[in-house]
């Protein structure tokens, strides 16, 4: 079964089962999938309530069972995850139990009306409590401005609001049928497990379907700076570059190592320059988007810093472009990243993620090749890729006290 | 090395104290390809009054955590890039009772990185420019955190409660007492208080042990380190009342978000009985304030709670507390409906029996991360207690024992801390 994947490993303590569903979507759907992950199994129709959920749970040594929601540009992801400690340390409980536990909250989640109204007002208030640290603010603003440029571009927390205003059960519980009809799906299984499970599990994969992530370049207008005002004692500012780099692109490495060398270590040239030179900032984040060849700069600094901190990010990225940079750094971030790829595997997480984002893509590529790829990565190669980086946007979000004027 | 086997969770680990007082332990997990390695001392944020060799020293608020920045500089520059440019992720943090440097690398090469963590740790070189330029970055740390609404409740709360527990400073300081710090007294700072003999090294690896041990001993013998008393802390006599016990605070938020804390009385033996009792009080508040309880739904039906809801319990040898957090109502409605629900008794032999297994598992989890696991029990055992003694002392607790620890507290003194939408 393709779409079973098995990894057997005695490093874990426990065994973890992930459904993992895929498929494109539109925006209203966003709601659906977000509201019913908090609804997953949480109840069932033999634990309709939360005591009897908690009881159960508890007797199987805290089986964690739980499903979150995952947008990437133009896939809706669901993740349903249970993991559970491996029946050889227990004398009490067998792997039957847990699969008798995995099947009654797959084949029977329970949702009423009141615990549909009750997940949908915690969501709700979860979105608005996110919304109150001025970091996530400054997060959310910038999507929100790209996504008047992009209209794919997911995670706009304020319209998913007004969204799940207008969410019906019915609705959810035929996003929940379909997810095993209409969506690709796939199951992975870490840890020591044996055929009891691999053989349950084998009867969710009779029929799948196929999607892939999309990469999309858009070629987008530079928009002028926009400063605005939050309450806050700190003001944060966002700079935006797009640039022709997914993981479609034969640059695609040197573009992960070029914002390595960017922002994206404490050796890099925007941590050393703006926060360790500089004092300007304690953190200050680069974050690649690799299915729109987006890049984004994030720094928290004092109000009066902007023109300052603006400066010195271009300066960095001229320094990129320029060569003005050792090969030692080089050397060091991929010696860093290295490390970092070698880990994948310790970390139950991050294996998953990664032998996930090969399957949706349509340029998989094993750790070895992972490995190499950055190895081969130039210091011409690295400045090529700067030199690609369009200035798109600037945001600042500038902190002021209740005194001043908003 | 001592060998100790823990045959519940499978767990074999390396144990050995060196002659300068390190002790160092040893995790061996071969099916791993990380290693991963924690560096601590007991010396935290609360610790700003002290006494050593007849002295007695106050340092301002935030010392432990500027020092914990400090360290990273070196003769040639910034430590860290050392660490990185090995391909060796490294990082360090303060909490209120310990200042952790760890860092994790993959590979057989971890002589250099480990001999490295050592040297740097053991060896404080700054100067008052660089003390100086620090100042900036740790301001806009402090800022930072001091956006968030949970950091500001939790600090309100703290300055709510205690007169003189330095709980009620930020582990950080505040802007005032980090300007207020000097190179002289970072430095008195750490050679009062990073001694081996006061410290852990801990280590998850797939490596065999005693080669991992045999770079640590080579390291710390050819070192020499002056003989000194471990400094006593001083904490001054903390009145039974709190503070203030109604406040108030505006702050840039959609819904006001409240605490009840209560102060206890810090009455325990050692950090065992701390343990023990600490764990006997989470027991009974999670039978009654999580979905154990039947009244929990009718509390959510209700809205007079949501997903915010919470509470914490901590208990050390110097102080102890528990905080009831919740969202939208008032705080009165909060204190009301926890006050109602511990007049009933709702624990029994089931649901405690129900509660052990779920700790079990938990604990079993907390292998799974190997750094994490790492760090958590580094900052465990420089408290003087592990994961190991927490699940037997979980496993211990009877139900007679958790309500007589229930019972022994006087519940009066609290506060009931608020912030507020300010209307912007």
């Amino acid at each position: 079964m393709e779409n079973l994947h098995l990894i057997n490993t005695k490093k874990f303590k426990t065994i973890t089962v992930e459904f993992r569903f895929a498929k494109e979507f539109d925006s209203f759907s966003k709601a659906r999938l977000i509201l019913l992950s908090r609804l997953l199994c949480i109840y069932s129709e033999k634990y309709p309530d939360k005591v009897s959920m908690t009881k159960v749970r508890d007797l199987l040594y805290g089986i964690k069972a739980g499903s979150k929601v995952r947008f990437n540009n133009s896939l809706g992801l669901m993740f349903i995850r249970f993991q559970f400690v491996n029946p050889k340390f227990l004398t009490d409980v067998k792997m039957n139990d847990y699969i008798a536990f995995i099947d009654e909250c797959l084949k029977h989640p329970f949702i009423s009306e009141t615990l549909f109204e009750e997940a949908r007002n915690n969501l709700i208030s979860d979105i608005k409590r996110s919304l109150e640290k001025p970091r996530n603010q400054e997060l959310e603003r910038i999507h929100d401005l790209i996504s008047e440029d992009i209209k794919e571009f997911s995670n706009y927390k304020k319209d998913i609001i007004s969204d799940l205003e207008k969410v019906t059960i019915d609705e959810l519980k035929k996003v929940y049928a379909d997810l095993f009809t209409d969506y690709k799906k796939d199951i992975f299984v870490v840890g020591e497990y044996d055929d009891e499970l691999v053989d349950y599990l084998s009867t969710y994969l009779l029929s799948n379907k196929e999607c892939k992530e999309k990469d999309t370049i858009y070629d987008l207008k530079v928009r002028e700076d926009i400063i605005e005002d939050t309450i806050a004692d700190q003001s944060y500012l966002s700079i935006v570059y797009q640039s022709p780099y997914t993981r479609s692109h034969e640059d695609y490495f040197a573009f992960v190592l070029t914002n390595m060398l960017f922002g994206g270590s404490p050796l890099s040239l925007l941590f050393q320059e703006v926060r360790e030179k500089r004092s300007l900032c304690y953190f200050i984040d680069t974050i690649p988007n690799r299915n729109l060849g987006l890049v984004r700069v994030t720094t928290g600094i004092d109000k009066d810093k902007f023109d300052e901190a603006r400066q010195e990010i271009d300066r960095q990225l001229k320094r990129l472009r320029d060569g003005d940079f050792d090969q030692a750094l080089i050397d060091s971030s991929k010696r860093l990243m290295l490390n970092n790829i070698d880990s994948i595997s310790d970390d139950l997480d991050d294996y998953i993620d990664f032998l996930y984002n090969n399957l949706l893509s349509y340029y998989p590529f094993d750790i070895d090749e992972y490995k190499e790829k950055i190895m081969a990565v130039s210091k011409k190669d690295i400045q090529r890729v700067a030199s690609n980086y369009k200035p798109y946007l600037c945001h600042f979000l500038r902190g002021i006290n209740n005194e001043e004027t908003l | 090395m001592k060998k100790h086997y823990n045959e519940l969770l499978d767990e074999t680990y390396y144990e050995e104290e060196l002659a300068n007082g390190l002790k160092v332990i040893i995790f061996h997990k071969k099916d791993f390809h990380m290693t991963s390695c924690a560096f601590g001392t007991p010396y935290g944020a609360f610790d700003i009054k002290e006494r050593s060799q007849g002295k007695e020293y106050n340092f301002h608020p935030g010392i432990a955590h500027f020092l914990e920045h400090k360290l990273f500089e070196s003769d040639h520059g910034d430590v860290m890039n050392d660490f990185f440019s090995m391909g060796a992720s490294v990082n360090a943090f303060t909490s209120y009772r310990e200042t952790v440097y760890y860092f994790n690398m993959t590979g057989d090469n971890i002589d250099i990185p480990l001999n490295l963590l050592l040297d740097f740790v053991q060896n404080l070189n700054i100067t008052h420019e660089s003390v100086e330029k620090e100042k900036g970055i740790i301001n806009q740390e402090l800022k930072m955190y001091m956006t968030m609404p949970d950091t500001k409740l939790l600090n309100e709360t703290f300055k709510a409660l205690y007169h003189k527990y330095p709980i009620k400073y930020d582990i950080g300081g505040d802007e005032e007492s980090v300007n207020a710090i000097t190179k002289e007294e970072l430095e008195t700072c750490y050679y009062i208080n990073y001694h081996p003999s006061n410290m852990y090294l801990v280590i998850s690896t797939y490596l065999k042990p005693s080669y991992i041990l045999d770079i640590i001993k080579k390291n710390q013998d050819s070192k020499d380190f002056v003989r000194k008393d471990i400094p006593e802390v001083i904490f001054d006599e903390e009145p039974s009342e709190v503070v203030n016990s109604d406040v108030d605070v505006k702050f840039n938020i959609f819904a006001p978000k409240h605490v009840y804390a209560i102060k206890l009385k810090s009455d325990f033996k050692d950090a065992k009985d701390a343990l023990r009792k600490e764990w006997a009080m989470r027991i009974l508040l999670e039978t009654h304030f999580s979905t154990l309880n039947p009244e929990y739904q009718v509390w959510m039906d209700n809205k007079l709670i949501n997903d915010y809801f919470g509470y914490e319990v901590d208990f050390d040898i110097n102080a102890a507390y528990i905080l009831f957090y919740a969202e939208g109502r008032t705080k009165a409605q909060l204190k009301e409906l926890i006050d109602s629900s511990l007049k009933e008794k709702i624990l029994n032999e089931d649901i405690l029996t129900q509660i052990k297994r779920r700790f079990l598992g938990m604990a079993f989890n907390a292998f799974n991360d190997i750094d994490s696991f790492n760090l958590s029990y580094v900052r465990d055992i420089l408290g003087g207690i592990d994961i190991f003694d927490t699940i037997e002392a979980i496993n211990s607790l009877s139900l007679d024992y958790i309500f007589e620890v229930y019972n022994s507290f006087n519940y009066d003194n609290y506060s009931l801390v608020s912030i507020l939408p300010n209307n912007n």
